[in-house]
């Protein structure tokens, strides 16, 4: 990893006495492909925007590239943003369109030239410099914005949610192209999305957001596997959540009761007795068996409610008998045994342990 | 319940129509034929038209002490549209990007004016500009000036009489355009390293240029028609297009010439309408047409 490109320091940002980004500090390292992901309205376009110079913070340092940023204006600065709206000019050609950054600098028009052409082949539109802005779609659009933004060689390209206007096609291939891209260019991508999918796939490093604040940084990896919070969790992917009790410990192991079963699991974040937790199961972690005395144990037991084949995997909905629905997962193995169930079937729900993730239930 | 028949609706719909075909031909047709059939009639002292063909008015056009005043009147409206679009730019701009709850009634500011006749209004203007008006008396007051401005009877009154009546014509396109304008372009702009200047000449300036037209061209032509205002703070002078029209039909007599006039200021505003027409249909299928 590279040395810090962006840092926040202590940042604040609100609108009309709404904190949107509250007290962040935050690092951002030379090369990375770091995704803030959030819901809506979470501060995650904001902090882009701060970066890009677009908006000004209340409180704290900006600091891009070693230098506070705070009052830098956005055309100063070594950064170039692709919009979500792409924000193309309308009255300007795909050429016109690309060059416009380097045109502001006044370069030579054959410099210009070059440069624009070896844009457009990067994004895959050699041939498209004359066209209008209106008459490309919008994945040809959405290419255009990011060669006028890359065209200028920045420190660090932004991107506003810039797939969230295309198909669900052109937005998979899209995720590997600018992936490519990341790695052809080597600078600094900051991406911002309220996809998981989007950032799960793409991202060196995934900054999940809510209300303001930072919930959890880490790998994608190990935000998957390792929510530090419920919120995080419950964002990243699906997740079974099962309301459970802590019973007993001795600091390394705990005897927990979830759903009345009684069973012994690792005190990851030292746990104390009759402490109320959440246990957290994705769905392609249950290990699901026929009703039989040859259960694993411990198990929860229920019925199949609905069976979702899914062509390389089979979706079970299961009602436990306290009640409660949980999605399970299962993938077609030729040496497994028959995976498919009858409506109603009474099935064993057990998980191998050491997959489970264990929360305080705040 | 009671439905309306579509026969009803239809009658409605035709009476309707009817009516207004009706109102437009009787008003705006039948004058406007009129004027063009006496402007190729000859004039006569007694009758002001007699029914024989000529094309002696329009010949008179070009007469040299015309084409005078037409170059005249051509230069005060000019004159007049580029003083409306320095001035209503920047309010037009503000407006546009003000708050929406404040974008109303900062509209109804310009157009409440409409509510009281401009020739009214033109009469304020004597009041307020007359060598003991209110500007002088105020600026003498204060001790600025000594003996009163000379600002009534001069080009200075003219313009600020018809910049004041002609401006609410420059601002409401512009208006109509700048709020159109989607700023997330000046963001843009400003992230690939423009200046202000740069973004106002590059950006702004060409996507509000068919409200720029419009309301140039809603100012042109009535800036060359509007004989009361230089009648009224210009002294007697005649100097637009508008003084001539009104001179041949109530002082010289010289109804078929007042006509021939009339319909040259006619084809000019048809000209610039095309022109403006034809731009936007190339604008529009460029720039406004959205994928």
């Amino acid at each position: 990893m590279g040395k810090q490109i962006v840092s926040f320091k202590g940042v604040t940002k609100g609108f009309d006495n709404q904190t949107v980004v509250d007290n962040i500090s935050l690092d951002i390292y030379g090369g990375e492909f770091l995704t803030l992901l959030g819901p809506s309205g979470c501060g995650k376009t904001t902090m882009l925007r701060m970066i890009a110079g677009l908006e000004s913070c209340d409180e704290g340092q900006v600091i891009i590239n070693g230098v506070v940023s705070n009052d830098i204006p956005a055309a100063e600065r070594d950064v170039n943003t692709v919009f979500q709206s792409y924000a193309l000019f309308p009255h300007m050609t795909v050429l016109q369109n690309i060059a416009f950054g380097l045109s502001l600098k006044g370069r030579p028009e054959a410099e210009i030239l070059e440069k624009v052409e070896e844009a457009l082949a990067m994004v895959k539109l050699a041939g498209f410099g004359e066209r209008r802005i209106q008459r490309l779609s919008g994945g040809q659009q959405q290419r255009v914005a990011i060669a006028r933004a890359i065209v200028n060689e920045p420190l660090i390209l932004l991107l506003d949610e810039p797939l969230s206007a295309l198909d669900h096609k052109l937005r998979k291939e899209m995720r590997l192209e600018l992936r490519q891209l990341h790695r052809k260019l080597g600078i600094t991508f900051i991406f911002v999305t309220h996809d998981q999918e989007e950032a799960l796939t793409m991202s060196d490093r995934i900054v999940v957001m809510n209300n303001g604040k930072i919930e959890q940084t880490g790998e994608p990896k190990e935000i998957y596997e390792e929510p530090a919070n419920l919120f995080v969790a419950d964002f990243i992917g699906e997740s079974n959540f099962f309301d459970g009790r802590v019973t007993g410990t001795d600091g390394h192991w705990m005897d927990i009761l979830v759903e009345d079963v009684a069973m012994t699991v690792r005190n990851r974040r030292g746990f104390f007795v009759n402490q109320d937790i959440r246990v957290l199961l994705r769905p392609e972690d249950m290990v699901i068996q026929r009703a039989s005395d040859d259960c694993d144990q411990p198990h929860l037991k229920g019925r199949v409610e609905e069976l979702i084949y899914k062509g390389n995997t089979v979706d079970l909905v299961i009602r436990l008998n306290s009640g409660k629905r949980i999605a399970t997962t299962e993938f077609f193995n030729e040496d497994a045994e028959e995976i498919f169930y009858a409506q109603n079937e009474a099935v064993c729900i057990s998980w191998i342990q050491g997959w489970e993730v264990v929360l305080p239930n705040e | 319940m009671n439905k309306p028949g579509l026969s009803h609706i239809l009658t409605f719909r035709n009476t309707a129509i009817a009516l207004v075909v009706t109102w437009t031909l009787l008003f705006i047709v039948v004058p406007t034929l009129m004027i063009a059939v006496v402007s190729v009639l000859q004039r006569d002292a007694r009758t002001f038209v007699t029914p024989a063909f000529s094309l002696e008015s329009y010949m008179a056009l070009a007469d040299p002490v015309y084409l005078k005043i037409f170059g005249k009147s051509f230069a005060y409206a000019a004159m007049t549209t580029l003083l409306c679009l320095l001035v209503g730019f920047p309010f037009a701009f503000f407006l546009a990007r003000t708050r929406k709850r404040w974008q109303k009634p900062l509209l109804l500011l310009v157009i409440i004016p409409f509510w009281t006749s401009s020739l009214i209004r033109t009469y304020a203007l004597i009041i307020i500009l007359k060598a003991n008006g209110i500007i002088n008396t105020w600026l003498r007051a204060a001790g600025i000036i000594k003996l009163p401005l000379e600002i009534l009877y001069t080009d200075i009154a003219v313009y600020i009489g018809l910049v004041y009546t002609l401006l609410p014509f420059m601002i409401l396109p512009l208006y109509a355009s700048l709020e159109k304008l989607d700023f997330r372009l000046v963001e843009a702009a400003f992230d690939l390293g423009a200046r202000p200047v740069q973004v106002f000449t590059r950006i702004i300036l060409p996507l509000s240029l068919p409200g720029i037209m419009a309301g140039a061209i809603m100012v042109f032509l009535p800036a060359m028609g509007l004989f009361y205002v230089p009648d009224l703070l210009g002294g007697a002078k005649s100097m637009l297009l508008g003084n001539l029209i009104k001179n041949q039909f109530l002082v010289a007599g010289n109804w078929p010439f007042g006509s021939a006039v009339s319909v040259f200021l006619t084809m000019l505003m048809l000209g610039l309408m095309a022109i403006y027409f034809k731009t936007m249909k190339r604008i529009n299928t460029s720039v406004m047409e959205e994928a």
